[in-house]
């Protein structure tokens, strides 16, 4: 047993994927009050746009870590994410702040919607990675000598 | 009866109208002295001002949509109303409202208004309304009678009671179109008894036709020459609709499918409106909402998901709210009847189980009818409350209590921007800006408090500070422009009233301020300008109107020349979001930023009418604009100005619209900002702007739906108002109704504005006309598919999908949507924009022209006027003179060899070669009296309209005619005929 690099980019994972983890649940519920409260979209699309960014360096940083460590599992569970990740932000509405999110077609029924299944789906995907990061971590520690 | 005579006006309706005089009520409910039944939109009257007093801006911390407001609020409500309109003298009977022992009874509020009631509650109820309306049996302190009140009611009682019965189905109502045969005015009695209710087999009476004369939707005079057609058509229907048996041939039409390939004149069949049929078992069956208000592109709706989707039909709504209404009913009551639950205003197409209840028609839940809403206002007795102008009338506007203020009423506040650039020096639109503002700064909307600024940009920002001791304004200049900031708000924005002199004088001397190029004039700070002004009026709201000429170089938002761009991109995105930005705070504020447009060079209107798309704005572009050469473009901006300097104006408004359970609205195409799933925020709502939203169906639906929009606004006047529209359409299970039932008008709207928007937010040009060429296809695809016969181009002969192909190869063929590269990306963006806002009136018409032939006037019976044409060069005859209505301009064109009598009276010359462009004057003869009259008739309400332009047949302008004529071919594009062809192939090819 030792502490070996790769069980280090699964333990700096884990806190990664725990704040990624907020993200998802933040975004999750700011489009649901969207929805079904009369929330100012301006300053909704404000507070999520805030995020972007943030979860996108976290998340691109551990998928960096995982290709350094070569963790095929890891970086294939992941490169698709930070592809998709770099293709919103370069399609992204024209603004002049950070972010993906554009308050005017926000409240379009069909981008709402989609926005929100993306969020849960983005969650769902955190939520099984912070688990296998986990047994990862742990499977790590214990098989490398 | 004694107490009747002293106060004639207000007895017994305090809470409604107890502020307004007696002679108000008149006024108020014109259209009740009409049976009840007659249409509102049969008035000729125009259209009503307001009457009312300003009432006392109360402001309230209470929110813009009331909280759910159950039975026990009443009480409130009478405590409200006491308190803040007990206050005025116009209460000619002081009503005891605030009386405590009144507002524990609030089951019986309408007692209160009587004079002097007895100590006894339910006695002096009983008393006063014997008094008032011996005939009616008040129903408050009993169980309902509904027949008590049959003699109050003016026409039978529809058999709404019997809701156990089978409904009628929708199809059949079509035969209640009108027939010349039949007698006029059956009374609409229990309908198609024994017909199932399903749709699939339907079958028609003959016996009931002309009830609904009186409602058919008023069609446009230039329609009435088509009368016989229409009618043909409406047989027509009813033989789609009809199995093969029954069929009757009145019309001389024999049979229900047009093929389109054969058919070579398809205008000649109309483009009638198609009558909505509403079923019988809602509380008032005959009230229409104005169809150029309020429309779907399926008059008759699938009730499923799975039938709409086999149709391939668009399913949508286009909506003008605040469109200018003749007999608009105005409605003062402290207590608003909604639904308790989906806040739903009442209307006529709710269920009326008893007087004491209503069933929401949205929600489809029980709600309790408060006691005063029995009050029939025409007659002064209480009675059905089928009576009430809120049943009667799709289109009502309320008078809203000040729960309804999140703060007292603004005042109108205008700021206008110009351009003093170069290029704005040159074009010469400030002489028609200051000459037309003169006339009308008078007529603009806005009380005693209705404030005005001014501020000229070039390099740097131009103030005028008006002070009372000085005939002029001072000129105050900040060169800044990056960190502007300004100077002083009180000298800046001036009451209009009390500089009404300086401003005049001001406004006068615009154009010689500014006639010379000054070494500032290169640069263009719009972006500053417009910051600035939005800092300074951004505590009350307001419009700012916008003037520019140039390309906003220098300052915020500065943005460069893109016209030609290397990397083939179309640039029909905006370029920087500064401009959206700032139109998001500017609704934020309720400021609406409107955009004048005259620009010879690019100035890139894609990124500039962002500021106008979210703020409510509208954007009008005059390309080329100049005061010497062009004279069309400067009679058109005069025109367009006075217009909008005039015309009524809501302020902070929002709009809600609702739909029936089964229903959700997924997109809105428009300009306006989308604040939640089903409200938008209107910063000022202005009466020549309309909306299309996408509808979806969730659910199976039931019998009917309905659509209700309500507008929040304040009007000029510093009142808050509400003004409702409700829309109810029937639901069919057939698929061939659907076709039958399909109008195309709204598709179009909607299709152009859908089309705008995805182009505009950086889809490819190419994806929306290809979207276009799909959306006729998979329709008319659908219907082979449907009546699975031959493979021809079929259409159904009812309904307006034979008319599709046509108008789509127009929208491909129109400067938003052509693929041709002769277009310029400003001139492209204008008539995007055009279509983004405007209402479908003007957009069908600048898609596919009206052209009529005018020389036909002079052999016609004096009350028959020409019918529109297709636009073929083949009905061009060469001996004709031709009028073409387009949604911007209007031409008259000559042909070489007209008739030289027909030229003598109407152009003063027999000669073809002596017309110009300026000899189409009204003369001293019958004919020229006729034409003008016909002119009249066809540009009416058109305010976007410019001057009629005369061009002959070898004139340079003829180019711009001939580009009109749609159905021709084109180097680059196909003809009517080719591009059938091309449908047909893909159709088959599927």
């Amino acid at each position: 047993m030792a502490f070996t690099f790769a069980a280090f980019c699964y333990l700096l994972a884990l806190i990664a994927v725990g704040f990624c983890i907020f993200f998802a649940i933040y975004t999750v519920i700011c489009i649901d009050e969207l929805r079904t409260d009369y929330k100012n979209p301006i300053e909704q699309c404000r507070n999520l746009n805030q995020l972007i960014l943030p979860e996108y360096i976290v998340h691109g940083t551990f998928t960096v870590l995982f290709i350094l460590s070569w963790q095929l599992i890891s970086i294939l569970a992941n490169l698709p994410l930070a592809f998709y990740h770099i293709y919103t932000y370069v399609n992204r509405p024209v603004m002049s702040g950070p972010g993906i999110y554009d308050p005017t077609t926000i409240l379009n029924r069909t981008t709402l919607s989609s926005t929100l299944r993306i969020s849960w789906i983005k969650l769902a995907f955190y939520l099984i990675s912070f688990f296998y990061y986990l047994y990862a971590m742990i499977y790590t520690l214990v098989t490398a000598n | 009866m004694s107490n009747v005579p002293t106060v004639p006006g207000n007895v017994g309706f305090p809470q409604a109208y107890g502020q307004s005089q007696s002679y108000q009520h008149v006024q108020q409910f014109n259209q009740f002295t009409q049976p009840p039944a007659a249409n509102p939109n049969h008035g000729s009257s125009p259209y009503a001002a307001n009457p009312f007093p300003f009432p006392s801006a109360t402001t309230s911390q209470e929110p813009v949509k009331p909280s759910p407001m159950p039975n026990g609020a009443n009480s409130h409500q009478y405590n409200h109303n006491s308190a803040s309109y007990a206050a005025p003298t116009s209460f000619a009977a002081p009503p005891t409202i605030s009386h405590p022992s009144s507002l524990s009874s609030v089951t019986h509020p309408a007692l209160n208004g009587y004079p002097a009631p007895t100590s006894h509650v339910v006695g002096a109820f009983a008393n006063s309304s014997s008094v008032a309306t011996p005939s009616a049996t008040p129903a408050n302190n009993q169980p309902p009678i509904p027949s008590a009140f049959a003699s109050a009611r003016p026409a039978p009682f529809p058999n709404s009671q019997t809701s156990g019965a089978p409904l009628q189905t929708p199809s059949y109502q079509q035969q209640m179109a009108p027939r010349p045969q039949a007698p006029s005015n059956y009374p609409p009695g229990p309908q198609k008894q024994g017909f199932p209710s399903t749709q699939q087999q339907p079958a028609y009476p003959s016996t009931q036709q002309t009830v609904y004369q009186q409602q058919q939707p008023q069609f446009p005079p230039q329609y009435g020459q088509q009368q016989m057609q229409n009618l043909n058509q409406q047989f027509d229907k009813m033989n789609m609709s009809g199995t093969p048996g029954t069929q009757q041939q009145i019309g001389g039409f024999r049979s229900d499918i047009i093929d389109l390939i054969a058919e070579r004149n398809i205008q000649q069949l109309g483009f009638e409106d198609i009558e909505v049929q509403i079923p019988q078992q809602v509380a008032a069956p005959h009230a229409h909402v104005d169809p150029n208000i309020f429309r779907s592109t399926l008059v008759q709706v699938p009730q499923t998901e799975e039938l709409l989707k086999k149709s391939r039909l668009p399913f949508a709504i286009t909506l003008h709210p605040f469109r200018d209404v003749k007999n608009l009913n105005i409605i003062q009551c402290s207590n608003i009847v909604r639904c308790r639950y989906c806040r739903t205003y009442i209307n006529p197409y709710v269920y009326l189980p008893d007087h004491r209840h209503w069933k929401c028609n949205l929600c489809n839940r029980n709600n309790d009818l408060p006691d005063d809403f029995c009050w029939d206002p025409s007659t002064k007795q209480f009675g059905d409350p089928r009576n009430r102008p809120e049943i009667q009338n799709a289109t009502v506007e309320f008078i809203a209590p000040s729960e309804y203020m999140l703060r007292p009423p603004q005042p109108a506040v205008y700021v206008f921007i110009l351009d003093i650039s170069a290029a704005a020096i040159q074009s010469g639109y400030l002489h028609a800006f200051s000459e037309n503002l003169l006339i009308n700064v008078d007529q603009m909307p806005g009380d005693d408090r209705a404030q005005i600024c001014f501020i000229a940009v070039d390099q740097c920002l131009h103030f005028f500070s008006f002070s009372s001791n000085k005939r002029y304004p001072n000129e105050m200049i900040l060169d800044d422009i990056d960190d502007a900031f300004v100077p002083s708000v009180t000298s800046l924005l001036v009451p209009l009233k009390t500089f009404k002199d300086t401003i005049r004088t001001f406004i006068k001397q615009i154009p010689q301020l500014y006639s010379q190029v000054s070494p500032t004039s290169n640069g263009n700070c719009l972006g500053s300008a417009l910051k600035l002004a939005q800092t300074m009026i951004q505590e009350i709201g307001g419009r700012i109107s916008i003037f520019q000429v140039s390309l906003p170089n220098v300052g915020l938002g500065a943005l460069k020349s893109r016209e030609e761009s290397t990397d083939g991109g179309q640039n029909l995105g905006p370029a920087t979001d500064f401009y959206k930005a700032l139109s998001l705070e500017c609704t934020g504020s309720q400021i609406c930023l409107d955009l004048f447009m005259f620009n010879t060079q690019y100035a890139d209107l894609a990124t500039l009418s962002e500021v106008a798309k979210f703020s409510t704005g509208c954007v009008y572009h005059f390309p080329n604009y100049n005061y010497r050469n062009d004279i069309h473009q400067v009679k058109r901006f005069e025109r367009t100005f006075t217009r909008y300097l005039t015309r009524k104006l809501g302020f902070e408004a929002v709009l809600r619209i609702r739909t029936s359970r089964g229903l959700a609205l997924t997109g809105f195409y428009g300009n306006f900002f989308v604040r939640s799933p089903d409200l938008l925020a209107l910063a000022n709502v202005n009466p020549d702007s309309a909306l299309a939203a996408q509808v979806t169906i969730e659910e199976k639906l039931p019998q009917y739906v309905c659509f209700q929009s309500a507008l929040l606004y304040t009007s000029s006047k510093g009142d808050r108002r509400i003004r409702v529209h409700t829309m109810c359409l029937p639901t069919t299970g057939d698929l061939l109704q659907l076709y039958n039932n399909f109008d195309l008008k709204a598709t179009v709207s909607y299709l152009a504005k859908i089309g705008v928007e995805r182009s505009m937010t950086g889809s490819a040009l190419a994806d929306s006309r290809e979207a276009l060429v799909n959306a006729v296809v998979d329709s008319v695809g659908a219907y082979q598919k449907a009546v699975s016969r031959g493979n021809g181009m079929l259409v159904p002969r009812s309904g307006h999908l034979r008319l599709f192909p046509s108008y789509v190869l127009a929208m491909l063929k129109h400067p938003a949507f052509s693929s041709g590269r002769g277009i310029r990306l400003d001139e492209r963006a204008g008539a995007m924009l055009m279509m983004r806002s405007s209402p479908l009136e003007q957009i069908l018409s600048d898609i596919y022209p009206r052209l009529y032939r005018l020389n036909e006037l002079a052999t016609m019976p004096e009350d028959q006027t020409p019918p529109p044409l297709p636009l073929s060069f083949e009905h061009i005859s060469r001996g004709g003179v031709y009028l073409m209505i387009t949604g911007t301009i209007a031409f008259v064109y000559v042909a070489s060899s007209a008739d030289p009598g027909f030229l003598v009276n109407v152009f003063g010359t027999s000669t073809y070669n002596d017309i110009d462009e300026y000899s189409l004057l009204e003369r001293d003869n019958d004919l020229s009296r006729r034409v003008h009259a016909f002119f009249k008739q066809v540009t009416q309400f058109r305010f976007y309209l410019g001057p009629i332009i005369t061009i002959k047949e070898h004139s340079p302008l003829r180019d711009v005619f001939v580009r009109r004529l749609v159905d021709d071919r084109s180097e680059s594009t196909h003809s009517y005929v080719e591009f059938l062809q091309h449908l047909k192939r893909e159709i088959n090819g599927n």
